[in-house]
């Protein structure tokens, strides 16, 4: 991991109507690591998400990406230029298989787009592997339970060869061994070169997973640093569990 | 003085405009069935009005309830056998059925009743009102009455009546309503039934004022859907809201262009509307 | 989706297109004069596939760029220009117009972009009822065609059927090219497509131009061929209906399914035609009612289900349809 920033933010701003939902917001991601972004619900973190990536593009402030504003590009050049997310309520392509859902990651996404069909089915078959749903690749997608769809979201996004994926919230309605299962998932693409933003609710995973915490509270940022010292931290546990709790947790220092 | 005339006649034309269109505009807004047989429930309408003028002599205002009610058994079959079935099969598949069965009932009404035009007239057909120089003929201005009471009696039906306010609640949350104990295939039926029989009232209304014919359902159906698309979806007031800008637009339109050019004019707001505004000036969520 | 065509799925498209290039050397005037009709109806469902099968956007348009080839080779030849020629202009009318239009209209979603296409085609049928140079509601006389009947049919035929070829090959290209694979990705999940990288607003406007192309040289096949035009002959909604009816009957989306569908649609519209002149439209009605409850999917479909689940089962596929969209 380098100091490089590969996606940089600087008072990024997103309302809706009266609604403030991220407020001159900046944050980065270096090269190479896990950040892991956390809030209480509604903090603002898949807005900022859909900021990122072109889909709500902000009201003010300026997104880096590899040295380069984007908060203006359409959401297909973002993509493009290495920028893969997955959806927080999934959205596959229903009525293709999940390997043509693949492929679609492969055919347009940025490493290389392949204009050979038959080499993104390849590649398609490759990423299936990865996540193991190779035994799932010519069902519908339809027809796969939701742990299944979160692993070829995660599939598709891969299939893009993407420098930097964004992850809302993929363990949603997974049990604990799908989570452990996600969680290896995402170190291995790590250790593969991709740069990773992870939103996430379980604590555990964060903890786990991240080499450095964002956390969101109201669309601003409360608190930013290792792990351990997020999870002492006062703001931070106030912001999710109330002033009580606290002032409890300072008592116990 | 000839603008104001036009402006008196653009009024009287858009309240007929208004309750030809409402049935419509429930349907696709509760339902988002595009139902290309609203214009046959309209010609229907009118033609259950003429026969009954002409073979037992009943006034034609008087066989407007009639009118209503056979639409709406009509329409409550049609949606309870037929429509229910594809109800959740992507949108044009309502618009394709309906107009299958569109093709027949026309066919049906031409080899019965050829393909003449018939309009009905009252004894009292002739009489017209003056006011300050404007000429208002007293059938087009009962039209007029009649159509914004019948517009009105919808209103109150959905917003005062049990049965109202469960066709609203489907729209909103269909899996909610079914849950709460709406039977939603009856609700469904009903609804287009009501929307027939609104259809079927404007129809006789529109045989009393103008000429109708069985191909005159097209027509009734392109001005339904400019309507319900200028004026927004969902609620009452876009359909008179659309009603009435289409009769202006098209009377000043004919006065300006000619009068070959006035349905252009229509066709030219529907697309312009789409552009800038497609939920139209007054469209809403569900259905008030 | 869009795989590679086995050995038996070539050998039977080229057996068809053998076929139809010797067809008038075995059949009468007739019989060529029908599958004329054929093609053309063909030409429309493949066409229309383009934007509302493959792209999951709805259109009504076929009717506004058949009607716009139509006079598009009905005043060029009248000021000179030869067959061929006033082919090309409308064609390359079309694709503006679609470009044009497709920009603003293309942004609007389900039944709204359908509307949309319902209003041009009406509103092209009413300019072309009272413009000048359309003659208006009289409509226009065409250059009559030098030759005898058997020239005339065989002359119409292979033009119609030139056509066609073209139509299903440009389709058969777009589905074997990341083109294809775009569309079918903003038929299925807009937003998703947009994110994996798609440009959707340049897919859709493809799409949309691709659907104007061929209907309008079609039209203008058609216009020579009748000698006379008049708005509501081809102006006529009844030809978009028909080409969406068709693809649903063959398989929205699929390569074959429209041409499939044009093929036995047309012909079982024929054989009511003659059989039952005064009402075929009602039976046609009928069957385009029967279509939606029961084969919804297409054809293709439920060849594929009965491939799986035995010929035996063919009712309770159909049945099985019928339940899949109710309340």
């Amino acid at each position: 991991m380098n100091n490089k920033l590969l996606l940089e933010g600087k008072g990024v701003t997103k309302r809706f109507g009266g609604l403030t939902a991220v407020s001159g917001l900046d944050f980065f991601v270096r090269q190479g690591e896990i950040l892991g972004l956390i809030g209480p619900n509604g903090a603002g973190k898949t807005t900022l998400i859909n900021c990122i990536t072109g889909m709500n593009p902000p009201e003010a402030g300026t997104v880096f990406f590899e040295g380069r504003p984007i908060e203006k590009l359409k959401p297909h050049v973002i993509a493009r230029l290495g920028v893969a997310r997955t959806f927080q309520i999934v959205q596959p392509f229903p009525s293709l298989t999940a390997r043509d859902n693949v492929v679609m990651g492969a055919l347009f996404g940025s490493g290389m787009p392949q204009k050979n069909i038959g080499r993104a089915r390849g590649i398609a078959d490759e990423k299936l592997e990865f996540v193991g749903l190779s035994a799932q690749a010519g069902r519908l997608a339809s027809q796969l339970t939701l742990a299944e769809r979160k692993r070829l979201e995660f599939a598709k996004s891969l299939a893009a060869e993407p420098k930097i994926l964004l992850l809302d919230e993929v363990n949603a309605g997974l049990n604990s061994a799908e989570i452990k299962m996600a969680i290896d998932l995402i170190r291995k693409v790590r250790e593969q070169g991709v740069t990773i933003l992870v939103i996430e609710h379980l604590m555990k995973v964060i903890m786990d997973l991240s080499d450095r915490v964002l956390v969101l509270h109201h669309g601003e940022k409360i608190a930013e640093g290792a792990p351990r010292t997020i999870a002492a931290d006062e703001q931070v546990i106030k912001a999710y569990l109330g002033e009580k709790y606290a002032a409890l947790a300072e008592n116990l220092k | 003085m000839l603008y104001g005339q036009i402006f008196v006649n653009s009024i009287l034309l858009g309240g007929i405009y208004a309750c030809i269109a409402v049935g419509f505009s429930l349907v696709w807004g509760v339902m988002s069935i595009l139902n290309i047989l609203h214009g046959t429930f309209l010609m229907l309408g009118g033609y259950v009005t003429f026969w009954l003028f002409t073979l037992l002599g009943v006034d034609p205002f008087l066989s407007i309830p009639i009118a209503a009610a056979s639409m709406f058994i009509l329409g409550y079959a049609i949606q309870r056998g037929l429509i229910n079935q594809i109800i959740r099969a992507p949108m044009f598949m309502s618009l394709i059925l309906t107009f299958g069965l569109q093709l027949i009932f026309v066919r049906l009404a031409i080899f019965f009743w050829t393909g003449d035009f018939r309009s009905v007239q009252p004894s009292y057909a002739s009489f017209s009102l003056s006011f300050f120089g404007l000429t208002i003929p007293f059938i087009r201005a009962a039209i007029f009455v009649l159509g914004v009471l019948l517009t009105g009696a919808l209103f109150w039906f959905m917003g005062r009546t049990r049965t109202g306010r469960a066709i609203r609640a489907t729209r909103m949350d269909l899996d909610s309503s079914q849950l709460m104990g709406v039977n939603i295939a009856r609700i469904y039926a009903i609804t287009f039934g009501i929307g027939a029989a609104v259809a079927g009232a404007s129809g006789s209304l529109v045989g009393v004022g103008f000429a109708i014919s069985p191909v005159s359902d097209v027509e009734f159906l392109s001005k339904s859907f400019i309507i319900c698309t200028i004026g927004g979806l969902g609620n009452i007031a876009g359909a008179l809201a659309g009603g009435l800008i289409l009769g202006l637009a098209e009377n000043f339109g004919a006065l300006f262009l000619g009068p070959g050019l006035q349905n252009a004019v229509g066709y030219v707001l529907l697309i312009l509307i789409l552009i800038v505004r497609p939920s139209g000036l007054l469209g809403r969520e569900g259905f008030e | 989706m869009f795989s590679r065509w086995s050995s038996l799925q070539w050998f039977v498209v080229g057996a068809g297109v053998l076929g139809l290039v010797v067809l008038p050397f075995f059949t009468e005037n007739d019989a060529i004069r029908k599958w004329m009709d054929i093609l053309m109806i063909a030409i429309l469902a493949i066409s229309w596939n383009f934007i509302g099968g493959l792209t999951g956007y709805p259109s009504f348009a076929p009717a506004a760029f058949f009607g716009l080839g139509a006079y598009t080779t009905a005043i060029f030849m009248k000021a000179g220009f030869s067959f061929f020629t006033t082919l090309a202009f409308g064609a390359g009318l079309g694709a503006l117009i679609a470009l044009i239009l497709g920009i603003p209209i293309l942004r609007l979603r389900g039944h709204y972009f359908a509307i949309a296409t319902f209003g041009v085609a009406e509103f092209f049928r009413e300019l072309a009822d009272n413009l000048r140079i359309t003659g208006g509601g009289d409509g226009i006389n065409l250059p009559q065609i030098v030759g005898g009947p058997d020239y005339f049919t065989r002359f119409f035929y292979y033009s119609m059927l030139g056509v066609a070829i073209l139509a299903f090959l440009s389709q058969y290209f777009v589905t074997r090219h990341r083109v294809g694979f775009g569309l079918v990705a903003i038929r299925e999940n807009e937003d998703a497509a947009e994110m994996v990288g798609i440009d959707t607003t340049k897919y859709k406007i493809i799409a949309f131009v691709l659907s104007s192309v061929f209907p309008a040289m079609g039209g203008g096949v058609y216009a020579y061929r009748a000698a006379f035009l008049e708005p509501i002959d081809v102006f006529d909604i009844l030809f978009s209906i028909k080409a969406i009816v068709m693809s649903m009957l063959g398989g929205v989306g699929t390569v074959m399914g429209p041409l499939l569908g044009a093929f036995i649609m047309e012909y079982i519209a024929d054989f009511l035609w003659s059989q039952f002149t005064e009402f075929h439209t009602i039976f046609f009605g009928l069957i385009v009612v029967l279509i939606v409850l029961f084969i919804p999917n297409g054809l293709m479909a439920v060849f594929q289900e009965a491939r799986q689940k035995g010929f035996g089962s063919l009712g309770g596929i159909f049945l099985g349809n019928i339940k899949r969209f109710r309340i």
